[in-house]
């Protein structure tokens, strides 16, 4: 990085072309983007968002901040001063808060990326004595990279397994041993499925496609379908609650049931979705439901949508957090936990599972730091349960990832250190070698 | 905080304002949406149970593994007081239960079962929204009473109710968690008061249909398993998430635990390994055979004991009364401190020997309760109520066969894909006859066609008969092409009671005279 590794050839090539009385338009852009002041600007710029990212987390939850700071084009962060005495509270005593407008951590981040490219690579003269540095550029950029490519092209989920059943043991009646797919931790989809006997077709929508149904109406009709959905009264946190002669309710009752709203959780994955739907056919029938998105997982692996039926067709609606198929099986053998002496603080735990895959099935230890990779995806052992006691039965919790710069972050860790290494060699070298050294020894 | 604009500013403002505005617009959410590509998946990667109702999708069944809608409506009995008369209950306004004093049109009593919101949202709607009172009080501070077998609370309110002058409202009410269980009456103080023994009697009585004790008040109740509890010992309620079909304790002494599995696999030999070298640390198992018989479920058993450090646990001992029937075994296990097991060992066999299959109510998972499941998820599977005749009794022409599974009243079945069931609605008759008419494509009734209607006797009245033909389809997905839909229905004052019969016209014509007979003989039991 240009700020970190300042060259005084680069450094006096830059002040050259700052002092060059006329410059084309390419050249001023050239400049601009390898400025070692665009590139201090954008790094505290950067510390900026993650001061107040991190303070935001005190009354939101980690994934609502991450989306706003760091995933976002633009941010309106709130600084509460009134962190700083009550001399700054307003005069009804509610908090003050400043409201700094800041560029979001995406535009900053793809700025540096762009200032280390051209500060780095067109800039900086490609000599020897500057290979270090430019080793170095090229790990930090490969780790900017690996962050684009993660945040654009990575899914992860969990997948939560109950021990499967010993001989002499029963299993706990529903619970799951065994999967092949696992579900997101935030986000919820909306899935059409089609009965097709001893296969099922299914189609899915993403939430924030549903959006306008949080007061408003989200119509699908689609094309080959001889139906049309709508959805309605989107609530992000609700719970299902039986209608009765004094539970009042603004919310339309289904079957005597209606949704209850919620207060928002802080932590997005505490809050379980539902909205209301209404299937109209060609012929003007029409039928009335409701969906919530409760992941029951790994207490019950069968899902009830909503069930309809049209020209004998039987079609189900699911609203779920998001489904995410495996190329293979994981069985939960056994999960094992040991406690420190004394204690209920765990010294370890571990899962013992089974890869299927077709015919094939090995077995595999999964615990803390040593994840489960096989085709893309990781496993690492994140959580077990019923916490508190309960078992066993124990289930064990896995976080699942799917992210193609899984190992980038890795070998630009790898890239940085040979840069400046090699960087460090050559300013030793040049040391050893200089008048400087000279004088001092003499 | 005030703040000032300028005219020049607010001129130089507005294209931002305008700009922020058709930003703003841009940025509202999309009204249309389109699903992504289709999948075939193998049935196995989405598992899945279709055509449940909300309900029970949601797993928000009442209390006592009771169905709503007209199965639970009917699944609660109790002793009518003298001078009350016995209404069909109206699930659909959730009167499960209802009564009402002989000749007092405006004394309502009725049972309402596992209604939400919890107890402190209905004392509040009871006393601050209805009764006009400035707020309602703990649920502790009021009279204690008995309701359907466990304790209950009294609210007693009188003076203006729900806009009505000189009345009065009678509430006994028992929560359990969010739910709320109420046997209400309201009406004129002048005939209420006067019946608030009755009223408490009612209360006292009510049951679930089937029980002689409500489960809260019977540890035993739910378990398919009974036995003599020993002296000095006490029976929990049963655990079947935790395979504890029978739970009992020593009186006071908490770390001992005694309890009854049935039916778990893996034969004797693996058993007798579990026990004693997996969990009592020793180096081998016993044959079965040389362990001691002992009397158990009615016939010969064995019996394991273990002392020393069991599960991680020193000085602690395991008493085992085990029978087999091939892979199964059957367990009777008591453990606990040595100090507290070994004294009551006589009284464990005694137990053992006086296990028996039957004597509770029928098995109760958390699944079946709807309650929620280990884990605390809600338990969405539900069992399907048991066949119901509800209120009513008929006489079954011959060739009827009667759906057991089905929780709609009188569910018969006949010819090909012919079925007759009766229903109880709320709501006028005429709009429910049109609802059903869609069903073969007919159009609504109109005035003349409704007021021509034949009449057919029907519940010691008149009923009308709509007889109507086309092809069947219904929302759950039933066809039948050329159908007939006969529908009689009989109004009793806010209920319509239906009896529909559908098929194909060809079967239907041969039941026409089965079906105004069987309408004919059609009764309420309650």
């Amino acid at each position: 990085m240009t700020a970190l590794a300042p060259d005084p050839v680069a450094t006096a090539s830059a002040d050259a072309a700052v002092k060059a009385p006329s410059r084309s338009l390419v050249q001023v852009v050239v400049d601009t983007l390898s400025s070692m002041k665009l590139a201090v600007v954008l790094l505290v710029l950067l510390g900026l968002l993650t001061w107040l990212g991190t303070l935001a987390q005190v009354d939101r939850g980690l994934w609502d901040v991450q989306r706003e700071y760091f995933e976002s084009w633009f941010v309106i962060a709130k600084l509460p001063i009134s962190w700083w005495g009550d001399a700054w509270s307003l005069a009804d005593g509610t908090q003050f808060t400043l409201r700094i407008p800041l560029p979001g951590a995406y535009p900053v981040m793809a700025l540096l990326f762009l200032n280390l490219l051209v500060g780095g690579f067109v800039r900086l003269r490609w000599q020897l004595r500057n290979a270090g540095v430019l080793i170095t550029h090229v790990g930090i950029a490969l780790l900017l990279v690996a962050g684009f490519v993660k945040l654009e092209y990575s899914y992860s989920g969990y997948l939560a397994l109950f021990e499967a059943p010993k001989a002499g043991s029963r299993a706990v009646e529903g619970s799951v041993h065994e999967s092949a797919s696992f579900v997101s931790f935030h986000e919820f989809e909306l899935a059409l499925l089609r009965d097709l006997g001893d296969r099922i077709e299914e189609r899915t929508i993403h939430e924030t496609a549903l959006a306008g149904a949080k007061g408003g109406r989200v119509v699908i009709a689609p094309a080959d379908l001889p139906f049309r959905i709508e959805l309605h009264d989107w609530l992000d946190n609700c719970q299902p609650t039986l209608k009765g002669p004094n539970v009042p309710s603004a919310m339309p009752v289904v079957d005597g049931v209606f949704l209850r709203e919620l207060p928002l959780v802080k932590e997005r994955e505490g809050n379980t979705a539902g909205c209301y739907v209404a299937v109209t056919t060609r012929d003007g029938q029409r039928v009335a439901g409701m969906l919530y998105g409760l992941e029951m997982k790994p207490h019950h692996d069968t899902r009830m949508p909503f069930t309809f039926t049209v020209e004998g067709q039987r079609y189900g609606l699911d609203l779920r957090r998001i489904v995410y198929d495996l190329p293979f099986a994981v069985r939960l053998d056994e999960f094992r936990k040991t406690d420190h002496p004394g204690t209920t603080m765990p010294r370890d735990f571990r899962s013992f599972v089974t890869v299927r895959e077709g015919d094939a099935a090995r077995p595999q230890q999964i615990y803390m730091n040593n994840p489960l990779r096989k085709d893309g995806y990781v496993l690492f052992q994140t959580n077990w349960g019923p916490q508190g006691g309960g078992g066993p039965p124990w289930y064990s919790v896995f976080e699942v990832s799917n992210n193609p710069s899984d190992v980038w972050p890795t070998i630009a860790c790898f890239v940085i250190a040979i840069g400046l290494v090699w960087h460090f060699l050559v300013k030793l070298n040049r040391f050893l070698g200089s008048s400087t050294r000279k004088a001092m020894l003499s | 905080m005030t703040m000032t604009c300028s005219p020049q500013a607010a001129r130089r403002g507005l294209p931002w304002l305008l700009f922020t505005a058709l930003l703003a617009g841009s940025c509202s959410p999309p009204k249309e949406a389109e699903f992504g590509p289709a999948k075939v998946l193998p049935k196995d990667s989405r598992p899945t149970d279709w055509g449940f109702a909300a309900r029970d999708r949601f797993g928000l069944t009442g209390p006592g593994a009771q169905r709503q809608g007209p199965a639970a409506a009917t699944s609660w009995v109790g002793v009518t007081p003298a001078g009350w008369q016995e209404l069909p209950p109206q699930p659909e306004r959730f009167r499960n239960l209802l009564y009402r004093v002989a000749g007092k049109q405006d004394a309502e009593c009725y049972l309402t079962v596992g209604v939400g919101g919890g107890i402190a949202m209905n004392l509040r709607r009871w006393y601050v929204d209805q009764a006009g009172k400035t707020a309602a009080p703990a649920p502790e501070s009021l009279p204690e009473v008995e309701f359907a077998g466990r304790k209950g609370r009294l609210v007693e309110l009188t003076g203006r109710i729900s806009g009505k002058d000189d009345a009065a409202m009678l509430i006994v009410f028992a929560v359990d968690g969010d739910r709320v269980t109420t046997l209400r009456m309201s009406g004129p103080a002048a005939v209420l008061l006067p019946e608030k023994d009755n009223f408490l009697q009612l209360a006292k009585s009510l049951r679930p249909a089937g029980s002689e004790a409500s489960p809260a008040a019977d540890p035993a109740a739910g378990s398919a398993w009974s036995a003599s509890v020993p002296a000095g010992w006490e029976q929990l309620p049963p655990q079947p998430n935790r395979f504890r079909e029978l739970l009992f304790r020593v009186a006071g002494q908490p770390a001992t635990e005694c309890y009854l599995t049935s039916g778990v696999g893996g034969g004797a030999t693996m058993n007798l390994e579990r026990w004693y070298v997996q969990q009592g640390g020793q180096a081998s198992a016993p044959s079965p055979e040389s362990l001691p018989e002992i009397d158990f479920l009615g016939a010969k058993g064995r019996l394991v004991e273990i002392s020393g450090t069991i599960g991680g646990k020193p000085e602690h001992t395991v008493l085992i009364a085990m029978r087999v029937e091939g892979e199964d075994v059957t367990t009777l296990r008591f453990q606990g401190p040595s100090a507290q097991v070994l004294p009551q060992k006589q009284a464990f066999l005694a137990l053992a020997a006086s296990v028996r299959r039957g004597g509770g109510s029928s098995a109760a998972s958390p699944a079946a309760a709807g309650q929620p499941a280990a884990g605390g998820t809600p338990a969405a599977n539900v069992t399907p109520a048991p066949p119901a005749a509800g209120p009513f009794t008929a006489d079954v022409p011959a060739g009827w066969t009667r759906l057991a599974e089905s929780s709609r009243l009188l569910h018969h079945s006949f010819g090909t894909g012919g079925e007759v069931y009766v229903a109880m609605l709320g709501g006028a008759a005429r709009q429910n006859l049109d609802v059903w008419r869609g069903e073969v494509a007919a159009k609504a009734l109109t005035d003349e066609e409704y007021a021509a209607l034949p009449k057919l006797p029907m519940l010691g009245g008149d009923g009308v008969l709509m007889d109507v033909r086309g092809d069947f389809q219904n929302m759950s997905g039933k066809k039948i092409p050329d159908a007939r839909l006969l529908v009689a229905a009989h109004d009793s004052g806010g209920t319509i009671t239906f009896v529909k019969l559908v098929g194909p016209a060809a079967d239907v014509a041969a039941q026409f005279d089965a079906f105004s007979a069987f309408c004919a003989s059609l009764r309420r039991t309650q």
